[in-house]
């Protein structure tokens, strides 16, 4: 009975940690290229009270006492599908299409990656994040330079002043992963690689490792349903309900054998 | 009188046992591929001279058949089935589990919620490899993946359709030799499994198979039949006590 409080108490703190990621996927609904996780939880280690095949009383036990207790998150998986684009006509906007990150430079000089293309060339003309941070391979877009185009395949090209030939200004070039779902967040969009990833695979987009494709003038949204983290919410909150039930239960029967003591 | 008062004391004990696993059913609710587990209850007779069945005396089993908790079961019902959209989140339709090496040996698994390594092996979220159906790692290579379901892997490369191997689905001819070990695994206890008839579903992971009503009614019946073993044990404390301390000796 003491374990039976232990395990509902194991249960809504399992449920207040699903509440949370089910919390931030709705607040980041709206951000670009965010992916939204989803915990996974698993059972915690069994008591065996009666081990199973065990020989009692002449017969042979076909099954055991086992008393599990309770439950723990074991991971928050990000759930890689691809978000809606969203059309924004911004010349500097990227989607991907597919799988792969674009390679952002932090300014410790380390690399992280992100699906937001929400990029635009800063006051050297070279193309950078929101916050600043420059697109790898470093891209640098003259000030004068007209009809930018971005093609599918990463390559940039405009035309110059006094040219009659669009110039090539570089190609973007994406990064894949082992293991995508193994990526670190850091927030600001921003995905770090960790040992579980593996190492970054880049190339062109379109390459032959399998790289998604680019599209300008859109972005990727987020890839949370909305209606669905609706229903995990509810969920949550009647799982959360019934563990507390539970503990009701548990004090209601001490109580009962308390007052068994005159 | 005082056998009364032992079997009314074990039945509120089996109870409070019993009100543990409907706990730990009820807490893993929102567990991939949890199992629940079910109790049995069985009489005992207690250590009477005469344990025989056959010659007790019917006062003396209605006395001394005791209500203890006999052992509990895996209710290996199935799960419902919940979309993910990862390619790699794999969820078993029918009897069977799916098989992976952890350092303790083979455990078996109908948590389908996988991923690939930094090195390409179908892995557990804990990093297991995930095994094929001879009992060994699959490597995946690169690309977009498609899973039959029969549980052959086809990825398709920038080399062409490629298959990387069958995911593995096994079943036990006696089911009881399956242990809960936690962590969403079972231990088969060294058994040899034989393939399964279970079918696979790509991009969905199968949830527990403890529903919300099941549990609430579990722990209503374990309330009441607790009420009823303290209610028990009150009459012969208080009043069977009572009387043959206080009240006959005064006559």
């Amino acid at each position: 009975m003491i374990r039976a409080l232990y395990t509902a108490a194991s249960g809504m703190s399992a449920q207040q940690t699903n509440l949370d990621t089910i919390a931030n996927n709705l607040a980041n609904s709206a951000t670009t290229g965010f992916h939204q996780r989803q915990v996974q939880f698993e059972d915690m280690i069994y008591q065996n009270l009666i081990t199973p095949g065990s020989a009692q009383t002449q017969q042979t036990l076909s099954a055991g006492l086992q008393v599990g207790l309770g439950t723990k998150s074991a991971a928050s998986e990000v759930i890689m599908t691809q978000g809606d684009f969203n059309q924004t006509n911004g010349q500097f906007d990227l989607a991907i299409q597919g799988a792969g990150f674009f390679q952002i430079s932090r300014p410790d000089g380390t690399i992280a990656y992100t699906r937001a293309g929400n990029f635009h060339p800063n006051s050297q003309g070279t193309l950078v994040t929101t916050d600043g941070d420059t697109v790898l391979p470093a891209i640098t877009v003259p000030s004068n330079a007209s009809n930018i185009t971005i093609s599918q395949y990463g390559v940039v090209t405009a035309t110059l002043p006094g040219q009659s030939n669009p110039a090539q200004l570089g190609t973007i070039q994406l990064a894949t992963f082992a293991n995508p779902a193994g990526l670190n967040s850091v927030g600001g969009n921003l995905l770090e690689q960790t040992e579980s990833s593996g190492n970054p695979i880049t190339d062109a987009p379109g390459g032959t490792s399998g790289m998604g494709t680019l599209q300008q003038g859109y972005l990727e949204n987020s890839n949370v349903d909305v209606v669905a983290e609706f229903v995990q919410m509810i969920l949550a909150q009647r799982a959360y309900e019934s563990n507390s039930k539970v503990i009701h239960v548990a004090d209601d029967m001490y109580s009962q054998i308390n007052g068994l003591v005159r | 009188m005082d056998s009364g008062l032992y079997a009314a004391y074990t039945g509120l004990l089996a109870r409070t046992q019993a009100l543990d696993t409907a706990a730990n059913n009820l807490a893993n609710a929102g567990t991939a591929g949890f199992r629940a587990q079910r109790d049995y209850f069985s009489g005992v007779l207690a250590g009477g001279i005469d344990q025989d069945p056959e010659t007790a005396s019917q006062v003396g089993q209605s006395v001394n058949g005791f209500g203890v908790l006999g052992g509990n079961r895996l209710d290996l019902g199935q799960g419902e089935i919940k979309a993910t959209g990862n390619p790699l989140d794999l969820a078993l339709e029918g009897q069977g589990f799916f098989a992976i090496q952890t350092t303790s040996g083979i455990r078996y698994t109908r948590d389908g919620a996988f991923s690939r390594s930094s090195t390409g092996v179908l892995q557990t979220l804990k990093g297991e490899p995930v095994l094929d159906s001879n009992q060994k790692p699959i490597t995946i290579p690169t690309g977009s993946i498609y899973v039959a379901p029969d549980g052959s892997i086809s990825v398709s490369t920038s080399g062409g359709n490629v298959i990387a191997g069958r995911v593995g689905a096994f079943d036990f001819a006696e089911k009881s030799v399956l242990t809960a070990e936690g962590a969403n695994r079972f231990s088969a206890n060294g058994a040899k499994p034989v393939p399964a008839a279970a079918s696979i579903e790509q991009g969905s992971v199968e949830g527990a198979n403890e529903d919300a009503v099941h549990g609430t009614m579990q722990l209503v019946l374990v309330q009441r039949q607790a009420e009823m073993m303290q209610k028990a044990l009150s009459v012969f404390n208080n009043d069977f006590d009572k009387t043959a301390s206080e009240d006959l000796p005064r006559v």
